[in-house]
Formats: structure tokens, C-alpha cells, sequence
């Protein structure tokens, strides 16, 4: 199956629920508020939802079996023809006393003698070096800076904040006399796929995923993506390398310098789902060869060192099979960094999973969940 | 050996601001007070000498600095579980006083998961050899706590949920009970009477939510709700309890405006790192606390209630009349008693606004006052439809009073802002701006406010068309601060 890519345009500003109900009555809930970007399960629910209006076979238990199963990795946030990426928790932008930007590089570190801290068993904390506030609004990464940060370099990333929110107020109308219903406000807070400092010099943003297309597929130009039917466009490209971020040449020829005993650090490009909350479950069974891990941590050994997670965030949504709300899952955010040491297995292997979603369970990686950047420390 | 322990506790402002009530409110920001009370009574009794806040007793921060002896990974492990056990007692105190019936309708397992997983606790330490070493060990321990809060650890959830609904104030945590087996619900105050809990058909509340609510309830005599704070601008001695019985969602409020207060000092990390030994520490946070209580008298002469005030942190609700001059008594006591400086956000906003949003509008606010230059005023007008507006200025340099009072005695309308606003925008900018001066002098001139001082050009046209739209967005934030009621600002339409 060859992959493809495929870009998401909005043809109106997006709405990405974050699971708190909102109506139009009064007084309470009248104000729907989006997340910075759509949750992985969104973004694929969206694609297949397209593939299958293309095949037009309808929705019966097989094409829906066979949709569910394809790998859709994503979303990530591209500017005109740049991907950007969520910033890393290991990294803290501030000023210095003369008001120039630093970057705090965060590293593991073992406290000196009779120092410590109640974390889990067996991690270390990571190492403050200055006491300072962080700067605001460094939430994504341009992917030539990430490359440059994976490698272990200190630069100062450009100052990215993301979609800007566009707040819009509505009113509920009366079906029956065509009228706005009394007090009956209600405001969304939308998020335009586009970026820039002010909306003068906005510029069109898109999202991008990646997918195994079977041979003879394609998708239906236009849909609805997120809350509220918002009408996108999707369309393939053909440049798979052009449109998607491959692991970078100066990544993978580090990599292959590396050996047993190397320092190897995982950044998320999406929110991921573990079975230890905020632990992947495949650590201790990474290198073991066994099956149904993710890409190439059953042959590379790895040993937690330390981690930069960040506040859980939670996961649910709407069953449309048995009409009923999902159980809610607890997330490790994007942007979590993992410190790890190789202790067997060549570490050039765990390219392998570069962008690709490292999640416990296969369909949780089906859905795009935690996708992975390497780099070392 | 000593160690100095530094420990923290969660979550704060994102706990707090899941309330859908003031009362709720309220008792987010009571509930991670007690707990944090809980660890430093807790640290007390197992012998270490606080540093913050320096009495165990203190309402205050979720931070806590202590001189220990002894193994301090053992003490924070223990302090931990206390913490635990003391908010599965506040639980069991709040919900306790249900009655049984509603009781026997809460999802027990899905609430001690919910309880369980609820708490953030981190803490750090580092040797203290000697009292000079002080300042080096609290930077240490600082940047090591720093470090450990890296890491947020969480465990996965099992709430068994599936086919339930989550929680509106809290979407990672599914409902514990069906509100439309709550409508009638109430509880049993102290005085024998009483008081519902107005749980509507859609709160499908967690167990976090549903113990806010009923703990906010409890202590109803002390809150002051949203409505009643509005109505406060024209009436200050207004009560809750007047609105009893009013079918609320249906009248219109004449002067639907309150005020949220935002402050915290500036630079306070700097502040404490000068601190040479305990001693100094403690004497530093001895003050503070004596800034937050009288930072609660503040607020009630002016006629607001205070949220939360711990520390420099202070978190209230005011009339909308009031605002202004409440931060500046509490900017004028933080510099008498601290030494320090105070930056402030006040946000003015609807009252059914939802506020989760609201509360968020003041902390914008307050971050417009830090980034302003600190030692500020920021007051921020968000009204129903209309793109928010911010005034920063600093505390020497404010202008509200004239304006406030040009309004209150009606030398201005609403009118004029609009007017003055027309004519800046309408003036182009190879035009000259000393001629736009006149210009808003005679538009000026036409009302009884002739006396009101409008910013005179100093720099290029531009600039001062910038300056003079500055002075409108004011005009405009000030006729709310007046807090006119709706029919006379109506009656002013026009003038």
C-alpha cells in the first residue's frame, strides 16, 4: 500500500471540542471553547469517515472494520509549506537580565549528596539552572529548529503561538417563527486554520496526515471536521516527502554513530496513550523482540533515565455506533520528552518509529496517538 | 542532619476555575487551602519549624517551606498521605451531611477513583548543615522542586465509564450521579434549615465537582454570588439571601456588570531570595500573611467578598464602582507592610457570563498589568458581544478618578467616547495632530464636561491618534466602572 499524505484545508473557522457540553439555554454552558489543535482519534475519524464516502460501498460492519484498521498518523500543523511541531517541554525560552532570549536546556541529573525529591521510583529530576519565567506563546516548533534541538544544540526558536482563537457570538433562533430566541446568546471560540502576527498578514495553515491508501482509494474532496460541522477540504499529495517531515539525514547519521550504552530521547509530535498513565508500558518489553510493540522497540533495549511530561489531558468523545458517551482516557500531552539509555539493540533502529505513533495499544496507534521524534541528550 | 523541604500541591488554578457558581468557586479555592493547612500541621507535628508559611495555622499558599530533622523522604511520603486522608475526610464530612437518599444515588466506586487520582503532590530536599548555608540550600531546593515538577506523573484512569457522561466543569472525570434525580437535592445547614443545591438536569458532576458544590452550599451564608455583586454598584448593602425566591434567569439586572480582581506582587522570587537565613524567611512570610488578612478587610469595606487571599495572591469579586479603588488600597497596604510593589487585573464582566471564563478574562488582565512594567493597574472590559478592551497604567499614574466622577455626575455620556472615537478615526495621518486637539476640544466643549482633560499631542499625528484612541477605549471602561444603570445610560444615548 503506498502512502500518501493528505492536507487538510478549512473552508471556515474549525471548532476541536474539549468535552465539555455546550447549548444555546440559558445562562449556563453558552460558551464552547476549542483545543489548540484536533485530537488524533478526531483527525482519523475524519480521514476514514472520507475514504469511505469515496468508496461508496456504505457504512456496513465490513467497510467499517476495514476503515477502522487503516494506520492514519497526525495531525500535524503545517504553515503554507512548513511543518511545525509542539514545542518540547525539555526546553524553557526566557530572558536574560538584559532582555536577550535563552533557552534553558532541561537535562537529567543526579541531585548532590542527600538532596532528592519524591519521584517515581528509580527516575531522576531534571536539572533548573536558572531561576526564571518562562516566555508565553512558544507552543510549536518550526522542524528545522526541532532538527537542531533533537541533535542536542541550544538555539532560540522563533516565537510560534499556533492557531489564533476567533471568538464568535450567536444567537439561537426559534425554528417555527424565524426569530433569535430571547437571552438566548451563545459564543464559540473558533480556531482558523491560519496563522501570523495579526489578521492582516494571516497566512493559510493546514493539517497534515499520513496514511496507507490501498490501491484504488481515494478520498471525498469535502467534509466536515471537529464540532459544529464545519466544512474542510482534503486533498493528496503527491510529494509524500515534500508535504511530511522524514527523519532528517543529520538525525539518522547520528544515530548510526550511536551504540549500547547511548543516550536516546523521544519527543511527542501528539498526545500519546500508555497503559501507566504517564509510563509507556512497551519499556520493559522493548528489545525483547516481542510482537506487537510499536516500530522498532522490539529490537532496541531501552532503560528509562528521566521524563518531561506535562499535566494529563483527557480523551473521550461520542460513540456514534452505540449512541453513548466513551470512557474518558487520561493523555500524556504533546511534547513530552522521554530520556532514555540504549542498554541493547542498535539505536539507529528506533527510526523506525520516526513520526510514527508509539502507543500502547495497536488501535490507539491506528489512531495516530503519540507519534514519536528522536534525538539524544 | 537538617533538611530544608520544599514541597508543592495541585491542582491550583485550573481546580479553582472549574466552577460554575461562585459558591463553587469558593470552595475550590477553601478546599486546597485546607489541604494545604492539612500538610503544614502535618509537618508541625512531626517536629519541623515552617518557614512558609511560617504559622501552621495561616491560610495560605499551596507551597510549603520547612526545617526538618531526620529522613525527609519518609516525611514527604507521609505528609502525602496525610494530605490524602484529609481531603477523603473532608468527603466524607461534606457529602456526610446528605441526606441518606441522595447518599445511596452517588457512584461510590467511581468516586474513590476519582479521589484517588485527584491530588498533586511534589516535593524536594536538600541538607541544611548550617544557618548561613540558608540562602544557597533554598535556591537549591527551589530549582530541585523545579526539576521534580518536570514530571507529572499521573496514573491511568479506571472510572468505568463507559456509556457515562463526563463531567461539565471537568471533562477528564465522568458524573457520579444523574442530576435529573437531583433537581430537588438540598442540605441541611448548621442552623437546621435548608439550602438547595440547584443541581440542574445537565451537571452531570463528578465527585470532585459534587464535592465543591456541597461544601460551597454549607457555607452559604459567606458567598457572595455574581448577581448580588453586580447589584452591589447601586446597592452595597445588597444580600443573597433578597434574591431568594426570584425566579433568577428572567428579570433583567438593571447593572449587569461585577468586577474580578486579579493581584499578586511583583518580583516576590526575588524578593524571598534575599532572605539570609530562616529567620528573615519567616519574618518575610509573617508579613505576607498579615497582607492577606488585611487584604479580606479591604475587600468587604469595599463591599466585595474575597475569593482567596494567601501570601501576595489575592483573588476577589467587587462592584464594579468599587474596583479601582479597592486595588489601590491594596497596592498602597502591600507597599506599607512588604515594601513591594503590586501589579493588579480587573476584568469587568456580565455576570451570567460563564465563570471559568470570567475568571480567566482577570487573570489576562492581571498579566497585562506584568507585562505593562509591573507595579500596575490593568483593567480589562469584557462585554457581551463587543471585542474586549484593556487600560494599563501604572499605580502614580492613574486617571480613573476624573472620569468616574465626570460620569457619576453625568458631565459625560456614553455619547462622547463614540463621538471622539468617530473623529480619530476618521483623521488621517499626514494631518495635523494639533488640529485634531482642537477638534476634540470643541466635540468636548459641546457637553458640561468642559473641565476633562483629553491627552495633548506631544509626538507626530500617528502617534497621537494612538494615544487619543487609548483615552476612548478609557471613557469607555470608565462609564462601566461608574456603574450606571442601564436605563439611565440609555436615558444618556444620543446626548
Amino acid at each position: 500500500m503506498p502512502e500518501r499524505v493528505l492536507e487538510i484545508h478549512a473552508l471556515s473557522p474549525l471548532l476541536f471540542r474539549d468535552g465539555r457540553p455546550f447549548t444555546a439555554a440559558d445562562g449556563t454552558e453558552t460558551a464552547a471553547r476549542s483545543l489548540p489543535l484536533p485530537l488524533p482519534g478526531t483527525v482519523a475519524g475524519f480521514v476514514r469517515t472520507q475514504i469511505g464516502k469515496a468508496l461508496g460501498r456504505g457504512w456496513g460492519q465490513e467497510v467499517l472494520q476495514d476503515l477502522h484498521a487503516l494506520q492514519v498518523s497526525g495531525p500535524l500543523l503545517a504553515r503554507e509549506e512548513e511543518v511545525l511541531l509542539p514545542a518540547p517541554l525539555d526546553g524553557v525560552i526566557y530572558k536574560d537580565g538584559n532582555g536577550d532570549l535563552r533557552v534553558m536546556r532541561l537535562r537529567p541529573f543526579t541531585p548532590p549528596e542527600g538532596a532528592g525529591c519524591d519521584l517515581p521510583e528509580g527516575m531522576l529530576p531534571l536539572e533548573v539552572t536558572q531561576d526564571v519565567k518562562p516566555e508565553s506563546r512558544y507552543h510549536f516548533w518550526r522542524a528545522q529548529d526541532m532538527e537542531r534541538w533533537l541533535l542536542g544544540e541550544d538555539l532560540v526558536p522563533e516565537r510560534i503561538p499556533g492557531l489564533p482563537t476567533e471568538t464568535r457570538v450567536h444567537v439561537a433562533m426559534d425554528p417555527v417563527r424565524g426569530k433569535a430566541r430571547e437571552g438566548q446568546l451563545y459564543s464559540v471560540a473558533y480556531r482558523p486554520l491560519e496563522m501570523g502576527k495579526d489578521p492582516e498578514t494571516y497566512r493559510p495553515a493546514t493539517l497534515r496526515v499520513r496514511l496507507s491508501l490501498p490501491e484504488g482509494m481515494g478520498v471525498a474532496p469535502v467534509g466536515h471536521l471537529g464540532g459544529e460541522r464545519r466544512p474542510v477540504t482534503v486533498r493528496i499529495r503527491e510529494d509524500l516527502s515534500g508535504a511530511w517531515w522524514d527523519c532528517p539525514k543529520s538525525i539518522q547519521e547520528r544515530f548510526r554513530g550511536l551504540g549500547p550504552g547511548a543516550r536516546v530521547r523521544l519527543i511527542l509530535a501528539t498526545p500519546a496513550l500508555f497503559e501507566g498513565g504517564w509510563r509507556p508500558g512497551w519499556i520493559e518489553r522493548s528489545g525483547s523482540g516481542a510482537l506487537h510493540l510499536p516500530r522498532g522497540l522490539s529490537k532496541v533495549r531501552l532503560r528509562l533515565v528521566a521524563a518531561a511530561v506535562g499535566r494529563r489531558e483527557a480523551v473521550s468523545g461520542w460513540n456514534l455506533r452505540q449512541n453513548r458517551p466513551k470512557p474518558v482516557r487520561w493523555m500524556v500531552p504533546a511534547g513530552s520528552v522521554y530520556f532514555f539509555e540504549v542498554e541493547q539493540g542498535n539505536p539507529a533502529d528506533l527510526l523506525e518509529s520516526w513520526l510514527r505513533p508509539v502507543s500502547d495499544h495497536e488501535q490507539d496507534r491506528k489512531d495516530g496517538f503519540g507519534l514519536a521524534m528522536w534525538g539524544v541528550w | 542532619m537538617s533538611y530544608l523541604v520544599s514541597i508543592a500541591l495541585g491542582p491550583v488554578q485550573d481546580f479553582i476555575a472549574a466552577a460554575r457558581r461562585t459558591a463553587d468557586l469558593y470552595a475550590g479555592s477553601q478546599i486546597l487551602q485546607e489541604l494545604s493547612k492539612c500538610a503544614a500541621q502535618f509537618l508541625a507535628s512531626k517536629g519541623a519549624q515552617l518557614i512558609f508559611p511560617a504559622d501552621k495555622d495561616a491560610d495560605g499558599a499551596n507551597k510549603i517551606l520547612a526545617q526538618v530533622e531526620g529522613d525527609p523522604k519518609r516525611l514527604a511520603e507521609e505528609t502525602k498521605r496525610a494530605v490524602q486522608k484529609r481531603l477523603l475526610e473532608l468527603w466524607d464530612e461534606t457529602i456526610g451531611k446528605l441526606p441518606a437518599k441522595y447518599q445511596n444515588l452517588i457512584d461510590q466506586a467511581r468516586t474513590k477513583e476519582q479521589l484517588g487520582n485527584f491530588l498533586e503532590f511534589y516535593a524536594a530536599w536538600v541538607p541544611l548543615p548550617s544557618v548561613e548555608a540558608y540562602k544557597e540550600a533554598r535556591l537549591q531546593v527551589e530549582r530541585l522542586l523545579a526539576g521534580r515538577k518536570a514530571l507529572r506523573d499521573f496514573a491511568p484512569t479506571r472510572q468505568e465509564d463507559e456509556g457515562v457522561p463526563k463531567s461539565p466543569l471537568d471533562p477528564s472525570r465522568a458524573a457520579v450521579i444523574d442530576p435529573r434525580n437531583w433537581a430537588d437535592a438540598s442540605i441541611p445547614l448548621p442552623d437546621g434549615s435548608y439550602r438547595p443545591l440547584r443541581i440542574k438536569p445537565t451537571e452531570y458532576l463528578d465527585a470532585i465537582s459534587l464535592l465543591k458544590r456541597c461544601y460551597g452550599v454549607l457555607r452559604s451564608q459567606t458567598v457572595v454570588d455574581t448577581r448580588t455583586m453586580a447589584r452591589r454598584s447601586w446597592r452595597p448593602e445588597a444580600m443573597p439571601e433578597e434574591r431568594w425566591g426570584e425566579e433568577e434567569d428572567h428579570i433583567p439586572e438593571p447593572q449587569p456588570y461585577f468586577a474580578i480582581l486579579v493581584a499578586d506582587g511583583d518580583r516576590m522570587g526575588e524578593l524571598i531570595g534575599r532572605q539570609e537565613d530562616p529567620e528573615a524567611h519567616r519574618r518575610l512570610s509573617k508579613t505576607l500573611d498579615g497582607f492577606a488578612q488585611a487584604a479580606r478587610k479591604i475587600v468587604l469595606q469595599h463591599h466585595g467578598f474575597m475569593v482567596y487571599s494567601g501570601g501576595d495572591d489575592v483573588l476577589a469579586f467587587l462592584p464594579v464602582n468599587r474596583a479601582v479603588a479597592c486595588a489601590q488600597a491594596l497596592s498602597e497596604d502591600f507597599r506599607r507592610r512588604v515594601g513591594g510593589t503590586l501589579s493588579a487585573g480587573v476584568a469587568i464582566v456580565h455576570y451570567r457570563e460563564p465563570l471559568s471564563i470570567s475568571l480567566e478574562n482577570a487573570r489576562e488582565a492581571e498579566k497585562a498589568a506584568k507585562n505593562g512594567g509591573r507595579n500596575a493597574l490593568a483593567v480589562a472590559l469584557h462585554t457581551r458581544g463587543g471585542a474586549p478592551i484593556t487600560v494599563v497604567q501604572p499605580w502614580d499614574g492613574l486617571t480613573w478618578d476624573e472620569l468616574l466622577e465626570a460620569y457619576k455626575t453625568r458631565a459625560i455620556t456614553r455619547g462622547l467616547a463614540h463621538e471622539l472615537r468617530d473623529l480619530v478615526q476618521e483623521w488621517q495621518d499626514d494631518m495635523r495632530a494639533d488640529y485634531l486637539y482642537q477638534e476634540a476640544l470643541r466635540i468636548l466643549n459641546r457637553k458640561e464636561a468642559r473641565g476633562l482633560k483629553i491627552p495633548f499631542p506631544k509626538e507626530d499625528t500617528p502617534a497621537y491618534r494612538k494615544a487619543l484612541l487609548g483615552f476612548v477605549d478609557q471613557l469607555i471602561i470608565a462609564r462601566f466602572l461608574s456603574g450606571i444603570r442601564e436605563e439611565e445610560a440609555h436615558a444618556g444615548t444620543g446626548a
